[in-house]
C-alpha cells in the first residue's frame, strides 16, 4: 500500500503484485453478472490488456486515498461496464431488465439479443452458477417486455443508460408531463437524499447495505426515506397530482 | 475506453469514507445527476459489499478448513487416502482439484483445475511447496538435449506446461516466468519454434497470464511443433500428478476420478517409440493400478510418479 499522496514507483510490479486482487475483483465481476465461465475469462483478460495497454495508468493514478481492494473494485467495475458496452455495440438493456439486476439483465441479453430458448438461458445462467430456481428465473422472464431478437437504439441516443422505449419501461397511462412534474420533484431533493431513494426504490437494495455504503446510520435511515417518500408526494399533489397518481409515479420504473 | 464519471480514486475514497465532506456532497451531486455515474457508483459499491462478504465469509472457516467441494467430495473419500489428508491437514496446505467431468476433461483441463490452496502471489508455489517445487527429478541434461528424442522433449515439456498452468492458477509470477523459461529452453533447438517462443514470452514477462483457452492453444501448438501429442499429454498428466501429491491432494488419486480416469485412458495410446514406451509403460499400469495404495503414504505415491518421470523423460 503506498502511503496517500505518494504515487506508485514502478506501476508495472504493482499490477503484479496486485495480480490475485485483480483477480478476485475480476470473478466478482463474473459472478454477479452471471457470466459464463468463457466470458468471465475474456472480460478478465481483456480487462488486464486494457490496464497492461495503459501503461499501468490505473497504478500510476494512484495515490494511495483509499485501499487498493476499493480502487480495484471501481477500476475494473467501470472497465467492465466499457466491456459489455463494447460487446453488446448498440444493445441496451431494457428498464425492466435493469430493474431485475444484473441477471435480469443477463437473462434478457440471452433471449432477445442472443436468441436463445428460455430454456437453454436458464441452462447458461445455471452453469455461471446462478442461485435462482428456474421458476424464479421464468418468473423473472415473464416480466421482460417482449422486444426484437437484436434492439439497436439510434446512435444519437446511444449514452449507456437503459433502454426505455418498451411496454415494461412505461407507466401505464403515465403522460410525460407527470413524468416531467415528477423530475423536478426529484431535483428538489438533496443529492443525497436523491441517491438513497434510487437505491432504494429503484435498485432495490437494502437499508442496511444503503447504510454500509453511504455510511449512514442505519437506524434513522428508515425514517429518513418514508419522510422523503412523504415529502415527493407532497410535492406532485402541490403540482397537481393526485395521491393514487403520485403513489403510482413513485414506483414507476422511469421515475428515476 | 470511456472515462470515467467520477475520479475512481475519488470515488474509491468516498467508498471507503475516505472523502471530505466536500468531496463527498460533490460526488453524490454527480451520481445524483448522471446515469453513467450512478451506474459506475452501484457497480463498484457492489463489488465492494461482495468482496467484504467474502471476506468476512473466510475469516469465519476455521483454520484448515476445507476448500469448496465438488461432486468427487461428495461422493466421499477413499479410505486409504486417510494418511494424504492429514498430512495436507497437518501442513496447511490444500490443493482444489476441481473434478469436471470426464467427457470435457482434456489432459490440460486437468493442470487448468489444479489449485494449490494458500498458494497466491509471486513467490507462493515456493513458500508453499518449497523452493525445489517445480524439480521433476529427473537429469537436468538428459532428454533436453538436441540429439535426443523427441518423444523426451515433448514429454518434458508436458510437465512444464502443467506447472505453468499451476502457476497460473497461483498468480505466481515468478514461477510463471520460471516455467515460461524452462519450456523456452526446450524449444531452443526446434526449428520455426521463435514465434511461440515469443507468444510464451509474453505470458512471463507482461503478468496478463491469457485465458485458459489462450493457453490451451498455446498448447496444442507446442504438441503440433514437437509432433508427439501423446508424450506431451502425458507429460502435463505426470506433472500435474507430481504437484498434487506433493502437496498432499487427495481428489487428484481417487481410484473412479478424472484424473486417473485420464491416466487410463492416456495408456492406450499410441506411444513411439516403442522401446521407449515399453520401459514407461509399466510405471504407468502401477500406478493407474493403485499398486501404490497398499502402503499408503504419501513417498510411496510420489515414487511411483517419479519412476513414470524418470522413465520418460529419456
Amino acid at each position: 500500500m503506498t502511503a496517500a499522496g505518494v504515487p506508485i514507483a514502478d506501476p508495472q510490479r504493482a499490477f503484479v503484485e496486485h495480480l490475485p486482487v485483480i483477480e478476485r475483483v475480476i470473478s466478482v465481476i463474473a459472478r454477479r453478472h452471471a457470466l459464463s465461465s468463457t466470458d468471465a475469462d475474456d472480460f478478465g483478460s481483456w480487462a488486464r490488456t486494457r490496464i497492461i495497454d495503459s501503461d499501468y495508468a490505473a497504478f500510476r493514478k494512484f495515490a494511495g486515498r483509499s485501499s487498493m481492494s476499493t480502487y480495484l473494485s471501481v477500476v475494473l467495475g467501470h472497465l467492465f461496464l466499457d466491456y459489455r458496452n463494447s460487446v453488446w455495440g448498440r444493445w441496451r438493456p431494457s428498464v425492466a431488465a435493469t430493474r431485475l439486476g444484473p441477471v435480469g439483465v443477463r437473462l434478457e441479453g440471452l433471449l432477445h439479443r442472443d436468441g436463445y430458448t428460455l430454456r437453454e438461458a436458464i441452462e447458461v445462467l445455471r452453469s455461471a452458477g446462478v442461485e435462482q430456481s428456474d421458476v424464479e428465473l421464468a418468473r423473472m422472464a415473464a416480466k421482460l417486455p417482449l422486444r426484437q431478437s437484436t434492439t439497436e437504439v439510434p446512435l444519437e441516443v446511444v449514452d449507456g443508460t437503459p433502454h426505455e422505449a418498451d411496454p415494461a419501461g412505461t407507466e401505464p397511462g403515465g403522460g410525460e408531463d407527470d413524468f416531467a412534474i415528477l423530475r423536478s420533484a426529484i431535483n428538489e431533493l438533496s443529492a443525497e437524499d436523491q441517491v438513497l431513494m434510487r437505491m432504494r426504490f429503484w435498485d432495490d437494495i437494502s437499508v442496511a447495505d444503503i447504510s454500509r455504503t453511504l455510511r449512514i446510520d442505519q437506524k434513522p435511515l428508515y425514517r429518513r426515506i418514508e419522510a422523503i417518500e412523504l415529502k415527493l408526494r407532497a410535492l406532485l399533489t402541490e403540482r397537481g397530482v393526485d395521491r393514487e397518481r403520485a403513489r403510482d409515479l413513485l414506483s414507476s420504473e422511469v421515475a428515476w | 475506453m470511456s472515462a470515467p464519471q467520477i475520479e475512481p480514486e475519488l470515488l474509491a475514497a468516498f467508498l471507503d469514507g475516505a472523502a471530505s465532506p466536500a468531496e463527498r456532497e460533490s460526488v453524490l451531486r454527480t451520481i445524483a445527476a448522471s446515469k453513467d455515474a450512478y451506474a459506475e457508483f452501484l457497480e463498484a459499491s457492489a463489488i465492494r459489499r461482495e468482496l467484504e462478504a467474502g471476506e468476512a465469509h473466510t475469516a469465519q472457516e476455521p483454520p484448515g478448513a476445507e476448500p469448496p467441494t465438488d461432486i468427487a467430495t461428495r461422493r466421499g473419500r477413499p479410505r486409504y487416502l486417510a494418511p494424504l489428508a492429514m498430512l495436507a491437514a497437518a501442513s496447511a496446505v490444500f490443493v482444489v482439484f476441481r473434478n469436471t467431468p470426464a467427457s470435457d476433461a482434456g489432459v490440460l483441463t486437468i493442470a487448468q483445475s489444479t489449485r494449490i490452496a494458500g498458494a497466491t502471489g509471486s513467490g507462493s508455489l515456493s513458500r508453499v511447496l518449497g523452493a525445489q517445487w517445480d524439480e521433476p527429478g529427473w537429469s537436468v541434461t538428459r532428454g533436453a538435449a538436441p540429439t535426443r528424442e523427441s518423444s523426451a522433449r515433448a514429454f518434458r515439456s508436458g510437465v512444464r506446461f502443467a506447472q505453468l498452468e499451476v502457476a497460473v492458477n497461483a498468480s505466481d509470477s515468478s514461477a510463471v516466468t520460471s516455467a515460461v523459461g524452462q519450456l523456452q529452453e526446450l524449444l531452443n533447438d526446434v526449428l520455426g519454434s521463435a514465434p511461440l517462443s515469443a507468444r510464451l514470452d509474453v505470458l512471463g514477462k507482461t503478468g496478463a497470464f491469457g485465458t485458459p483457452s489462450d493457453r490451451s492453444e498455446i498448447a496444442q501448438q507446442l504438441k503440433l511443433m514437437l509432433d508427439d501429442e501423446a508424450w506431451f499429454d502425458l507429460g502435463v498428466w505426470a506433472g500435474s500428478a507430481q504437484l498434487a501429491a506433493k502437496s498432499g491432494q487427495d481428489l487428484f488419486f481417487a481410484a473412479d476420478g478424472v484424473a486417473m480416469t485420464q491416466l487410463t485412458q492416456l495408456s492406450t495410446r499410441k506411444f513411439e517409440p516403442a522401446e521407449l514406451w515399453s520401459s514407461v509403460s509399466e510405471p504407468v499400469r502401477a500406478l493407474a493400478a493403485g499398486e501404490w495404495r497398499a502402503s499408503g503414504d504419501r513417498e510411496a505415491l510420489l515414487e511411483a510418479i517419479r519412476q513414470i518421470l524418470n522413465a520418460a523423460a529419456g
